[in-house]
């Protein structure tokens, strides 16, 4: 047979591609399943020789981290400096991507490698001068303060990944909206970003993970638990040395379960994002 | 429909001048073309029209409108680019109608004229589908269905037939010439294939760093052209441009600079014994027999025998001639073959400066 040739269902090479694979994906799930099957547990099963399954399943790790830890306020506060970022962040890197390939102005070579140079720039390096510039704005301790702090670091990169994009949308597409009764403006607000909504996907996926995700800016300009973003709250559950790893596991999950959604929905986004502006050019 | 004027335009980047003081009046139904060679300007001076270029000095007028400081969608004309630019997110029928959505038309009237503009160019059966299903000839009718749905004043086109294959390039040439006898629409045409530019234009205008060298009705331009610019941009094969010198001893003669020598029949002649050059299209070099009075004795190096004409290439002494047969020969390269001008078609051009002697 023909067919038979080309798929052989249990070739040695199909063998090896299946461990590999399955490997791979036991490595890098077994944590997540870890994660999950310990928030699920009681401390008893916790705390006695690790067991990959529960003796008991139990909801007590989630309802003790929302009543008495008050977890709910974190993952409000996540969500909203979480998208605050994001939405700003496609505004702006929008006008400014866009500027800085269709306009000639001087320095823009220069500002093109600044905003790469910032991006470059270790995090760790700026914890002093950002602290202190926030509390001289009088924006320390506060969620505008870490959004405007989540905004410098998330700029740069959707700025560099969104050129990429509007690089590959034809001039002339955008001049042809000129001419059909747009304005530059609406050319580039009905054109070029319809045209880029792979690029705009993965820039707000990729800025909304950071700021969701992100922990040591937060536990430098944070101190108020009111203001406490959800990785800071988790890392408030912590007391000395005592772990309670029940609801810190519990709060992991509630944590993973928007972004875990995001990727879900956008995972081919995300690919193209990755690729697309660094091979067209 | 509106007439056209370009008044002393110029156009620059920065100190370097790429427009040099443009004047071109088209009038109301026109078929204009701009040709010229890559970087001439046509191009920018189209874009100028367009309002997608800012013009630096002079003025546009569109119907007699000052049009300098309106934005491409105030100018009332309609585009088409060398990469037909359709919208890839958009069918064909949302592509064609979208400048009337744009204007807030009546959903019935965008229908009925984007129908209306598909009858003609026979794109009824492709309005559903999207500018990525369609093959490279039916999105050029496409980009030419939009452009005639705005029914503007103006249509200008950039290359339009330059992604094409040849075969289809001369079907939409004829298409586009079609077109314009229809719709009577004032249209621009930009292009660097002289053969479109001669067949479709009602006038051209040859280009050249950025200046006009010359503007006339392709036949005025081709028969008469001012200059060795235009002599040897337009026409294919080229013109053959020979460097010598006019000769007089008894009857006038041209010396080639390479050698040989070429008779003339008087008419008038540039002062003898200055550098000239001759110029002379292929096609008015005669195949004579070599006992013909003064006929002028060539080696054949190149035969290009196209079933229905041939084009030969040969030398006169150190130069190369070309001559176009309109009918088959049978020559084979080494031989040798005999020419005769026809006297009334010599051209003379000062190598300075290139204008033609007249």
């Amino acid at each position: 047979m023909a067919g038979s040739e080309s798929r052989k269902p249990f070739s040695l090479g199909r063998m090896w591609s299946y461990a590999a694979l399955l490997s791979a994906t036991a490595i890098i799930a077994f944590p997540i399943y870890w994660m999950i099957i310990t928030s699920l547990k009681t401390s008893r099963d916790i705390y006695r020789t690790p067991a990959l399954w529960p003796s008991r399943i139990t909801f007590d790790n989630y309802i003790k981290l929302f009543t008495e830890k008050h977890f709910l306020e974190p993952v409000l506060n996540s969500l909203l400096v979480a998208t605050t970022v994001t939405v700003i962040s496609v505004i702006i890197s929008s006008f400014a991507a866009y500027s800085m390939i269709r306009f000639r102005y001087r320095f823009r070579g220069l500002f093109g490698k600044l905003i790469l140079f910032a991006y470059l720039t270790p995090t760790s390096l700026l914890f002093i001068p950002i602290s202190i510039l926030m509390a001289r704005l009088g924006l320390g301790n506060s969620l505008q303060g870490l959004i405007l702090v989540y905004l410098s670091f998330s700029l740069p990169l959707s700025t560099w990944l969104l050129q990429g994009y509007f690089r590959s949308v034809p001039r002339e597409l955008e001049e042809q909206g000129m001419i059909d009764g747009h304005s530059r403006l609406g050319a580039l607000v009905r054109i070029v970003l319809p045209l880029s909504a792979p690029g705009i996907a993965a820039i707000s996926i990729f800025t909304f993970t950071g700021a969701w995700n992100e922990l040591l800016l937060a536990l430098v300009l944070v101190t108020s638990e009111s203001s406490r973003t959800a990785p800071l709250a988790l890392n408030y559950l912590i007391t000395s040395d005592v772990l309670p790893w029940g609801p810190l596991m519990a709060g992991a999950v509630i944590s993973s379960v928007p972004l875990m959604i995001l990727f879900f929905v956008a995972q081919r986004f995300m690919v193209q994002g990755m690729t697309a502006g660094s091979v067209k050019g | 429909m509106a007439s056209l004027e370009l008044s002393a335009v110029e156009k620059a980047y920065g100190s370097q001048k790429v427009i040099h003081g443009v004047s071109i009046d088209i009038a109301d139904g026109e078929f204009v073309a701009l040709v010229g060679p890559s970087g001439c300007g046509k191009s920018t001076l189209l874009r100028m029209i367009a309002g997608l270029e800012t013009i630096t000095e002079g003025d546009i007028s569109i119907g007699g409108r000052r049009v300098n400081d309106l934005s491409p969608k105030d100018r009332d004309i309609a585009m088409v680019f060398q990469s037909y630019a359709l919208y890839p997110h958009k069918s064909v029928a949302d592509n064609m109608g979208y400048s009337l959505k744009l204007q807030r038309r009546p959903k019935a009237e965008i229908a009925q004229r984007v129908l209306e503009a598909a009858e003609i160019l026979d794109l009824v059966p492709l309005l559903k589908r999207r500018p990525s299903q369609l093959s490279g000839g039916q999105r050029q009718r496409v980009a030419m269905g939009r452009a005639i749905v705005r029914d503007p004043d103006v249509f200008l086109f950039d290359e339009p037939l330059s992604n094409l294959d040849a075969k289809l390039r001369v079907a939409m040439r004829t298409e586009i010439k079609e077109l314009h006898h229809r719709l009577k629409t004032t249209t621009v045409y930009v292009t660097h294939d002289q053969i479109e530019a001669m067949t479709m234009a009602d006038r051209i205008v040859v280009m050249n760093h950025g200046l006009v060298e010359q503007t006339g009705t392709p036949l005025d331009l081709y028969d008469n052209p001012v200059n060795l610019f235009v002599a040897g941009f337009l026409g294919s094969p080229a013109m053959n441009l020979l460097p010598g010198r006019v000769v007089s001893d008894g009857t006038a003669s041209f010396d080639v600079a390479g050698g040989g020598r070429i008779p003339l029949a008087g008419g008038r002649l540039p002062p003898p014994g200055t550098g000239q050059t001759l110029g002379i299209r292929p096609e008015h070099l005669a195949l004579v027999p070599s006992d013909t009075p003064n006929a002028i004795a060539l080696r054949v190096t190149v035969t290009e025998p196209t079933g229905s004409d041939t084009m030969i290439a040969a030398r006169l002494n150190g130069t190369e001639i070309v001559i176009f047969h309109k009918d088959r020969i049978n020559v084979a390269p080494g031989e040798e073959l005999h020419v005769l001008p026809q006297p009334d078609q010599i051209h003379f051009f000062d190598p300075q400066t290139g204008r033609r002697h007249t």
